[in-house]
């Protein structure tokens, strides 16, 4: 796993202003496809993870990896987030993470 | 030997609780603040910790606060079990760090067996330098179940960053000197409460309380409280009878017993022998 640069936290609006550099994004799991899965990132919009994770999944799921496109992410590490997760706490810490509080991230 | 002026600095510098006066005084007010800051648990993002500065090896600071333990979440990228210890990285998206965790106890033992590499942990330990590298000191592992967990600690991050650089850099800017600093040291870490001002009265009949003016029962209380701090009142093993209060104060014995209410729940009163005699709390 390439540890030397940052994983900023994304939603689904931000994805896009990180387009080749990875990141870190909450999915909530839609679907599971043969090489992706699809989700809803956490403001709500649809993205589809590239990678193949060991299953079973839980309804929330971390992903670390490359933004691809506005809405695709090629994933290099997947995390069980469990089925209880606040994804709109999450929403708010992307905010911050990538606005007011940015220094302390990236 | 108790007859001489008792030297409270003195008698306390050696035991490492009270900071010593004389060295507050003496030392900037940064330094007034190294007494607590150096026993606290600070929540970092990897990236504060990397640009943590330093002035020797062991010496960190970030936004002007020693570092000594930091808690930290993430992610085991990385992991070695060794005879005497484990050395791992542990990533949390900002940043990594090498950690390493000494292993001689059986509970450290077992507390390091429950973390597997690829888990998210919650660790505190002590930062250290050594050629030049930074790593932690690892005292505590455990790993993340709750996943909201990973939310809190970065949201805690940035409180306590705001916190240290606009509140507190404030109040010492404010100050001024160092003396106000010392007398009322504020709160370092987010688990304090934040400074409130004192129960209304209780500090004695001539405290004000410009948020009271509002209170229609201000006036009231604040003469039934001076009524009752009178020192005869306050050596009365009983206390006195609410319509005492009223016949000596002139006011109708419904607005006493509305304010001996609010005291008494405001902690400033208590009644006595029974429900109609009260007492001031102060110096009871």
């Amino acid at each position: 796993m390439d540890t030397t640069s940052p994983a900023v936290f994304v939603n689904g609006a931000l994805l896009r202003r990180y387009i080749g550099q990875k990141v870190r994004a909450v999915i909530q799991v839609i679907r599971s496809e043969i090489g992706s899965v699809v989700g809803k990132s956490t403001d709500d919009q649809q993205i589809v993870v590239k990678g193949s994770p060991q299953p079973p999944l839980t309804s929330y799921l971390e992903v670390i990896g490359i933004a691809e496109s506005d809405n695709t992410i090629r994933a290099e590490v997947w995390t069980n987030f469990g089925d209880s997760f606040d994804a709109q706490n999450y929403n708010e810490l992307c905010k911050l993470a990538n606005g007011e509080f940015r220094h302390l991230f990236i | 030997m108790y007859g001489g002026e008792f030297d409270g600095n003195a008698a306390f510098a050696g035991g490492g609780f009270m900071p010593s006066q004389a060295t507050t005084q003496a030392n900037d007010s940064s330094s007034s603040l190294k007494n607590r800051d150096v026993r606290t648990l600070l929540p970092l993002t990897l990236k504060q910790l990397s640009s943590a500065s330093t002035n020797g090896d062991s010496n960190f600071s970030v936004d002007g606060v020693d570092i000594n333990t930091v808690a930290i979440v993430g992610r085991i990228s990385r992991m070695e079990n060794r005879i005497t210890q484990v050395d791992f990285v542990v990533d949390d998206g900002t940043g990594w760090v090498d950690c390493v965790r000494w292993c001689q106890e059986r509970q450290e033992t077992e507390e390091m067996e429950a973390v597997k590499l690829g888990m998210y942990v919650r660790l505190h330990g002590h930062v250290k330098s050594f050629q030049g590298k930074r790593s932690v000191n690892v005292f505590s592992i455990r790993p993340v179940t709750d996943f909201n967990e990973i939310v809190h600690h970065f949201t805690e991050c940035m409180y306590v960053h705001m916190y240290n650089t606009k509140l507190r850099g404030g109040s010492v800017a404010h100050g001024g000197s160092t003396t106000q600093a010392t007398a009322t040291p504020r709160p370092q870490m987010p688990y304090s409460t934040m400074p409130t001002s004192a129960k209304p009265y209780q500090t004695g009949p001539s405290n004000q309380f410009s948020n009271q003016i509002n209170d229609p029962m201000h006036g009231v209380k604040q003469t039934v409280m001076n009524y009752l701090n009178q020192p005869m009142h306050l050596v009365s093993e009983a206390g006195v009878h609410c319509d005492i209060i009223a016949r000596d104060l002139r006011i109708p014995p419904l607005q006493v017993r509305q304010a001996i209410e609010q005291l008494s729940s405001d902690g400033c009163v208590y009644s006595t022998v029974d429900d109609t005699c009260f007492k001031s709390t102060l110096n009871a």
